[in-house]
């Protein structure tokens, strides 16, 4: 690293005359002041942590900093703030549950139907308020409880995550009971989803607006807010874990542009970035003062094929679009690399849930392509639609795929156009089952993988309940994945779940194409972030702070 | 300033007759703008309510919402719905962050006005002076070479240059920040670090503006300058400059306020690409996000308040004109 780039990077944009106009009295009083920051009007005083502030260059920004009232992709400002009664370790990729708000995992009563968690007593949200068994419950059956009296208060609240919960209640003060409509075995994983943080009970008396004010309990409070400028967090100094929330204050700052995003890191303007290509990448790599990272992911990218459709119900048909396809060109060629290929739904991150060396793998073969659709009674092939987006944060690049993918299928064939839609016409039809044939990519939520496979295959999960829009409706993988979804024994979890696997990929309702790899950089005066740690935006760059 | 205050008393009867007649030509226009504000937007495929809930509510989740939003409505029902509102000054509520579409709205205005106004200050500081040196030089090595300067700039893709400019001036030199309109970090905002945040941006805009302002200014001249009256003030023995300057260059803005009204009015509704480029926290980021999360009262609210600022714009070149060239009435 040169002394003129680390010596520009510290003083944020190099030594210009510029910066020489602005003054060094400013800058020197700003790094005198580091501990008692403020920004416009706005002035907050805090206790001195260690570091400067970070900076984070974000790809897209959250129209509210709670998530029931944060539309769509949640992103870090959620992440720093939030915290819930579990959360995974951010220091390690396996997706380790650890305690969040409670002070330990739960007690898991009747036979799964029943958890009961000890919270903190040392928990307070970031009005001060302490988190109390009381606030949460009545948060959690808010979101449950059509007959709740505040029912009508937020309807945003995203339920996926409290849709098995039928009530909660709280015992005492700390002491958290959630009863179960059902049993589940991602549960815990379920637990660590922010619908479980609760809020102040005041909030919800006094309708107070989450899409402008958050009351969350994570290790960073709002300090301001300027949509389309920045959003600076606070370190909150009543929060539990003085592990995390170290440097003391965050600014993110949104710059959609990729190229601009990545020009800001390298400029000194910004301490961390991601959502960037392989190709830029790779040219950060060779950037003094930056670092690049790998990490591999959660993420599926696929096609799905209605099996509904003509053609597209034989099994014969499905698996010689599989083979047809040459998946590691693809990677290479189109992504630069940055994924494995996929063999199943889920990728090596899911651990011993993991069946890639296991399933039947559709390696390069047109010829075997073209025989099976020979035996399909569509020898000389058929013509289809694939249906794409034109691009949004988390898709890859889903027209330069199809379009290889199109050149592949022709090959033996199969002939498609490319129907490229704007997100949410795109999202819109394809959640309805109007596609013959649609690329998506996408990440769970959590590192459970009931709900990706639950959601996708199970045959009650048709449109328009939910996503198996391939429309599998096979009762051996609804056997298969009803038992791994209703035990608590890891073994049984795992075989059932790779089992279900192995009986899906062979059914080939999906086009298997990859898991995504993720880069993100920083710079190099960022000290202690994990070098591992589970896919999820940057968060955990609380642990982080800046030289 | 309307020019009221230096127009002759007998033309300010015409001149009231000629704003109220533009201002009831206004509503109209308005209207239509409305009417394809509306349901434009809900024509084109997209759930606002699913982008809102990202999929994950139940379909009773997503109708309860899109009840409690008004969305469950016949069109036209939301149609009359909104345009009450309005005519009472009131563009609705952001689906996204609950807040008034106005205010939403007003928030990023001004900055989109600092970027116009600075975009166009510069595209006619540089732009008119080189059209100026042109037309003088007409036939000359200069006059070719600042045309072919002109059409690269005219040509030159915005999102390019603009990232270009980012990677020379703010990643190589680091001259001038890459991007946004503050340093987030600092104490205090002040006037130098929005100057020099705005440096970029506005070059960015105005290098396609130079450029035709400046094609304007020499083709507008050249004729001006073929007229008698320039041939009688040259043999009256006044320099050429003097001649140029106040003469013939009067006459000659008359096209090139049209065009820079007609700029003004699309740039007040948003410089789409460079505020994305630079992030700049304009009315156009505004309007993009707001079209791409369907948030269709902002879109809505924002397409109508372009379309006021737009009429408001040319109005004011019309009544520029009648400054620069006495011989306009508003008859």
């Amino acid at each position: 690293m040169s002394n003129s780039k680390h010596k520009a990077r510290k003083t944020r944009r190099g030594v210009s005359r510029r910066e020489a106009l602005k003054g060094a009295a400013a800058l020197s009083a700003f790094t005198a002041a580091s501990s008692v920051v403020g920004i416009g009007p706005s002035f907050v005083a805090q206790a001195a942590t260690k570091g400067r502030p970070i900076v984070l260059g974000v790809a897209s920004e959250s129209n509210a900093l709670h998530h029931v009232a944060a539309a769509g992709v949640s992103n870090h400002s959620i992440s720093f703030v939030q915290r819930s009664l579990l959360m995974y370790d951010h220091k390690d990729a396996a997706y380790t549950i650890k305690p969040g708000l409670a002070e330990d995992l739960p007690e898991v009563l009747d036979d799964g139907l029943r958890f009961r968690f000890k919270l903190r007593d040392n928990a307070f949200y970031h009005d001060g308020t302490p988190v109390t068994a009381e606030a949460i419950a009545n948060w959690v059956n808010l979101q449950v409880d059509e007959n709740h009296p505040d029912a009508e208060y937020w309807t945003w609240a995203k339920q996926s995550r409290v849709s098995t919960v039928e009530r909660a209640e709280a015992v005492d003060e700390l002491t958290l009971d959630i009863y179960m409509k059902r049993f589940n075995a991602a549960q815990l994983d379920w637990f660590t989803d922010r619908s479980y943080e609760g809020v102040p009970l005041h909030v919800v008396e006094e309708r107070r607006d989450l899409t402008q004010e958050e009351f969350a309990a994570g290790p960073y409070k709002l300090a301001s807010r300027e949509k389309g400028v920045a959003t600076i967090l606070d370190r909150f100094d009543q929060f539990y874990d003085e592990e995390e929330g170290v440097a003391p204050r965050l600014g993110l700052r949104p710059i959609t542009e990729t190229n601009a995003r990545v020009a800001a890191l390298e400029a000194g303007e910004v301490d961390y970035v991601d959502n960037f290509p392989a190709e830029e990448a790779e040219r950060l790599r060779g950037v003094d003062g930056v670092v690049v990272k790998d990490r591999k992911t959660l993420y599926v990218w696929f096609m799905t094929l209605d099996m509904r459709q003509e053609h597209l119900s034989d099994v014969r048909v499905r698996q010689a679009l599989n083979y047809a396809l040459d998946k590691e060109s693809l990677i290479r060629d189109v992504l630069g690399g940055a994924a494995e290929r996929s063999y199943s739904p889920l990728s090596r991150q899911f651990g011993p849930m993991y069946a890639g060396d296991v399933v039947q793998h559709y390696d390069y073969d047109p010829d075997k392509a073209r025989a099976l659709l020979k035996e399909a009674g569509v020898e000389g092939g058929f013509k289809s639609t694939i249906y794409t987006n034109t691009g949004r944060r988390g898709q890859l690049k889903p027209v330069e795929m199809s379009q290889f993918i199109q050149a592949n299928w022709a090959d033996v064939g199969v002939d498609c156009n490319i129907e490229a839609l704007e997100w949410s016409a795109f999202e819109a039809r394809r959640i309805s089952g109007e596609f013959p044939i649609a690329t998506r990519g996408w990440t769970p939520s959590t590192g459970d993988p009931d709900g990706l496979l639950i959601q996708n295959f199970h045959s009650g999960m048709v449109p328009p309940v939910q996503r198996n829009v391939c429309y599998l409706q096979d009762p051996e993988v609804d056997r298969l994945l009803d038992e791994g979804s209703g035990t608590l024994e890891l073994d049984k979890r795992v075989n059932a779940f790779v089992e279900a696997q192995k009986r899906i990929v062979d059914l080939a309702p999906w086009v298997f194409v990859a898991h995504e790899i993720a880069f993100e950089a920083h710079t190099a005066d960022l000290q202690d972030y994990p070098e591992a740690h589970p896919a999820g935006w940057g968060e955990s760059l609380t642990y982080a702070w800046k030289k | 300033m309307l020019p009221e205050v230096i127009a002759p008393a007998a033309d300010q009867g015409s001149m009231h007759r000629f704003l109220l007649t533009r201002l009831l030509h206004t509503i109209p226009v308005l209207l239509g703008v409305s009417v394809v504000a509306f349901f434009v937007l809900r024509l084109a495929p997209g759930d606002p309510v699913l982008l809102m809930t990202g999929g994950d509510a139940s379909p009773e989740e997503m109708e309860r919402l899109r009840h409690q939003l008004g969305l469950d409505q016949p069109l036209f029902i939301q149609y009359l719905a909104w345009m009450r509102e309005v005519l009472g000054g009131n563009l609705g509520t952001s689906l996204y962050t609950s807040q008034p579409v106005l205010d939403e709205i007003l928030k990023r205005f001004p900055n989109t006005l600092i970027l116009t106004v600075a975009a166009i200050v510069m595209a006619i500081i540089f732009g008119m002076p080189l059209g100026i040196l042109a037309a003088t030089r007409r036939g000359t090595s200069f006059d070719s070479s600042s045309m072919v300067v002109s059409v690269m700039g005219w040509s030159m893709p915005n999102f390019w240059l603009g990232l270009m400019l980012i990677v020379v001036f703010g990643v190589w030199l680091r001259w001038l920040p890459t991007g946004g309109m503050y340093d987030i970090m600092a104490m205090e905002r002040s006037f130098w670090d929005l100057l020099s945040h705005l440096i970029l941006p506005t070059l960015t805009l105005a290098t396609a503006h130079m450029a035709y302002v400046a094609r304007f200014t020499r083709s507008s001249l050249l004729e001006v300058l073929s007229q008698d009256y320039i041939r009688t003030a040259r043999a009256k023995g006044l320099s050429e400059w003097l001649v140029i300057l106040r003469h013939a260059l009067r006459n000659s803005l008359i096209p090139i306020i049209s065009v820079l009204g007609v700029t003004v009015g699309n740039l007040l509704g948003g410089a789409v690409i460079v505020e994305a480029v630079f992030s700049w926290p304009g009315l156009g980021s505004l309007m993009v996000q707001s079209i791409l999360n369907r948030d269709f009262p902002v879109v809505q609210g924002a397409m109508l308040f372009a379309a006021v600022v737009f009429i408001f714009v040319n109005l004011v070149a019309d009544l520029l004109y009648a400054v620069v060239d006495p011989r306009i009435r508003y008859d």
